[in-house]
């Protein structure tokens, strides 16, 4: 259902406004509007607040905040201390802020440091494994003080690079270096090129214009020998990597100290954000400051006890008067039960129904797992699935998908068993071949006829009650001419039945001439309220009951897939090959059973059904409510407002 | 002879339907791709757009069973 709200300003004290809006803000339940003016108030005596320019004061506050969280990594904020920081005041919030500089500080010069760290280490390795990989070659290359060295990889296919990068260096030393290179692994050649140190900088750029994998000893280790370069890399390594550990160390504790209270601040300044934005929406006046909004009925009263228990009496909560019809700009919340609430993202997937107007999401809970157990239709599978929901249940209890994919594959697998023993399928045939399992109602193979009848049948109930809301909705939203065309159309539908009743010769010829008159009427009153449009809707609607054949023949589809299944892993004459064979046939009639099942519901739904009552364009109820919990506050966090 | 041309038009009942459903849902899949790309906030409709023209092949099929078994 929807629930029923109120359009509400809110009067303040200027002095006051801020109290009264972290107020609102903690109390989580009105849905904030941009300044209106009141009814009866002239324009003079309530302008917009003026605006603050694009940011807030506390917008480089959570820019400092967030880089710090980026530097100490994950850490969760206790509700006490986030509470506690959410009541400090201005002064008091930016003495926090600032109290943490030298934390970041520290954690900037802490995770450079390790940065630096292991880029070293890596880079000591990338040549240790150089060095040992050519060791059959180096013990040629002379080790001179003074002498610095770079090892190179390239792609085999890229073997002449060495040779013109040897020319270059000789060019550029005057013929006072050295390169060896050789095979580094089946695809790579590597080199080691030995020079002056004088001139690293000169090669480090004759190298860097070339698309190469180098690594620079660094000067310490310049000018010791080749075969003993590997021992005093990893050992140079392992020392810079036990640094690095330990500058990880400090930062952990640096986390675990300080990184409760940066989260915690970072939920704190980002309401104060909000708050400032929603400051900038409100009027004021010399003296006084309005803010306007709606908000669920039910909460009005605790909204109005909480202002005067926090802020005082002096601030008016004022209810607008109900005018005929419903606002527009009134916002919808969906509040079902337990069930019919993970269909709510479903109903209003294409659009959100207008306030005012019915909740189409309880008739969908219903509708909606019956039609795809009535095209699966074969209770082996629905036994599947729900032992695929068990087991992602499992895996991915906590993730808000699951909240709603487990009750509605809870249901839809429920009537696909239900179905299924109707049908008498169970994995196709081989219930009935295995267990001797008989259909209780139809046997979908041969009963083609039946269901088809079966089918637009359910099509004619369903558009038929689409139309009978859609007559009731439009009476509620007083919208006149929707209501005669939605009754015409009704009356219009009823008596092509009747009609075709009395062609086959079911019904008597009163009833037939009876039926014969109310369309004629009917007609009238269509080309009367839609012109033209009105017959030619007849047809649509016509169209859109015999579209509920598709469940008659996906289900047909479906029941002959899974016999194809059973059949096909018989004609194996091995039984495991055959067992292999039958299950990929079924896993794959399954998963396209769920696919087709669920869009080919959902698309009855929207076009046959919704398109008759639905009114779309309804504006999601989002309350201004602070990132932190609210002890108590029950309400705003099970309403859905959104799509 | 009968029974042929009876199958025959059954036949073209699915078929025709078939190859004009699917004509058209590739014509507004992949319109649907490039206006998704642009606009995620349609998707529902898209997706409503992509399923209409499924009517064309349901309606053969029910003319196919009705010339079949009626």
């Amino acid at each position: 259902m929807l629930l029923p709200m109120r359009r509400v300003d809110i009067l303040a004290p200027r002095s006051r406004v801020g109290s009264v809006l972290r107020s609102i803000h903690r109390a989580g339940v009105l849905h904030l509007l941009p300044y209106e003016p009141l009814p009866d108030v002239g324009p003079a005596v309530f302008g917009a607040q003026p605006t603050t320019g694009p940011g807030t004061p506390w917008d480089t506050a959570l820019e400092r905040v967030v880089e710090l969280a980026g530097l100490l990594g994950p850490a969760r904020a206790p509700s006490g201390l986030a509470a506690e920081l959410w009541a400090l005041d201005d002064d008091a919030l930016a003495t926090e802020v600032d109290r943490l500089a030298t934390v970041r500080d520290r954690a900037a010069r802490l995770t450079g440091e390790r940065m630096r760290l292991d880029g070293q280490a890596t880079r000591l390795d990338s040549y240790r494994r150089l060095v040992e990989g050519l060791r059959g070659v180096v013990g040629r290359l002379p080790a001179v003080r003074g002498f610095g060295s770079t090892g190179i990889v390239v792609g085999a296919r890229h073997r002449a690079v060495i040779g013109l990068i040897r020319e270059e260096l000789e060019q550029m030393t005057d013929g006072r270096c050295e390169v060896i290179a050789a095979d580094f692994g089946p695809d790579r050649v590597a080199g080691i090129l030995v020079y002056p140190l004088r001139l690293t900088s000169d090669v480090q750029r004759l190298l860097g214009s070339r698309d190469l994998e180098e690594v620079t000893l660094p000067e310490e280790l310049a000018g010791v020998p080749f075969d003993e370069l590997g021992p005093r890399l990893a050992a140079e390594a392992a020392r810079l990597r036990d640094a690095s550990a330990e500058a990880e160390r400090e930062l952990a504790e640096t986390t675990a100290r300080h990184g409760p209270r940066v989260v915690a601040l970072r939920l704190v300044l980002g309401d104060r954000i909000a708050e400032a934005g929603a400051l900038s929406a409100a009027g004021a006046s010399d003296h006084v400051a309005v803010l306007g909004g709606w908000l669920p009925a039910r909460e009005l009263a605790g909204l109005r006890a909480r202002l005067e228990r926090e802020v005082g009496q002096e601030v008016v909560v004022l209810e607008r008067p109900a005018g005929r019809g419903h606002p527009p700009d009134a916002p919808v919340a969906l509040e079902n039960g337990r069930l019919a609430r993970a269909f709510e993202p479903l109903a209003s997937f294409v659009s959100l129904p207008r306030y005012g107007s019915l909740d189409p999401t309880p008739l969908l809970a219903v509708t909606l797992p019956a039609f795809m157990g009535l095209m699966i239709g074969d209770a082996g599978y629905g036994l599947v699935m729900l032992a695929l929901l068990a087991l992602a249940r499992r895996r991915w209890r906590a993730t808000p998908a699951m909240a709603v994919v487990w009750p509605i594959g809870v249901s839809a697998a429920a009537a696909t068993i239900l179905f299924g023993v109707l049908f008498g399928e169970w994995f196709g045939e081989a219930g009935r071949e295995l267990l001797g399992l008989r259909p209780i109602w139809l046997d979908r193979r041969e009963a083609m006829v039946p269901l088809l009848i079966l089918a637009i049948s359910i099509g004619v109930a369903q558009v038929g009650l689409g139309l009978v809301l859609g007559v009731v909705n439009a009476a509620l939203l007083r919208h006149r001419r929707e209501f005669a065309g939605r009754a015409a159309l009704l009356v219009s539908l009823g008596a092509i039945l009747v009609v075709l009743g009395w062609i086959s010769g079911r019904l008597p010829d009163g009833v037939g001439f009876a039926g014969l008159a109310g369309l004629v009427i009917a007609l009238g009153v269509l080309l009367a309220t839609l012109g033209l449009a009105g017959p030619v809707e007849v047809i649509g609607v016509l169209g859109n009951v015999l579209s509920y054949a598709r469940l008659m023949a996906i289900g047909l589809s479906s029941v002959m897939l899974a016999v194809v299944a059973a059949r096909l892993g018989g004609l194996v004459e091995n039984v495991v090959v055959g067992a292999l064979v039958a299950t990929l046939v079924h896993g794959l009639n399954l998963a396209l059973g769920v696919f087709d099942s669920t869009v080919q519901g959902l698309r009855l739904h929207y076009v046959e059904f919704f398109s008759k009552f639905v009114e779309p364009g309804g504006v999601p109820y989002a309350p201004f409510a602070s990132s932190l919990p609210e002890p108590g506050r029950g309400t705003g966090s099970r309403l859905n407002g959104g799509v | 002879m009968e029974e042929a041309a009876r199958f025959l038009a059954a036949a073209l009942a699915v078929g025709l339907g078939a190859i004009g459903t699917a004509w058209a849902q590739s014509r507004i899949g992949s319109a649907g791709a490039g206006a998704i790309a642009e606009k995620p906030e349609i998707t529902g409709t898209i997706l409503i757009l992509v399923a209409l023209p499924e009517t064309m092949v349901i309606l053969g099929f029910v003319v196919s069973a009705l010339i079949l078994f009626l």
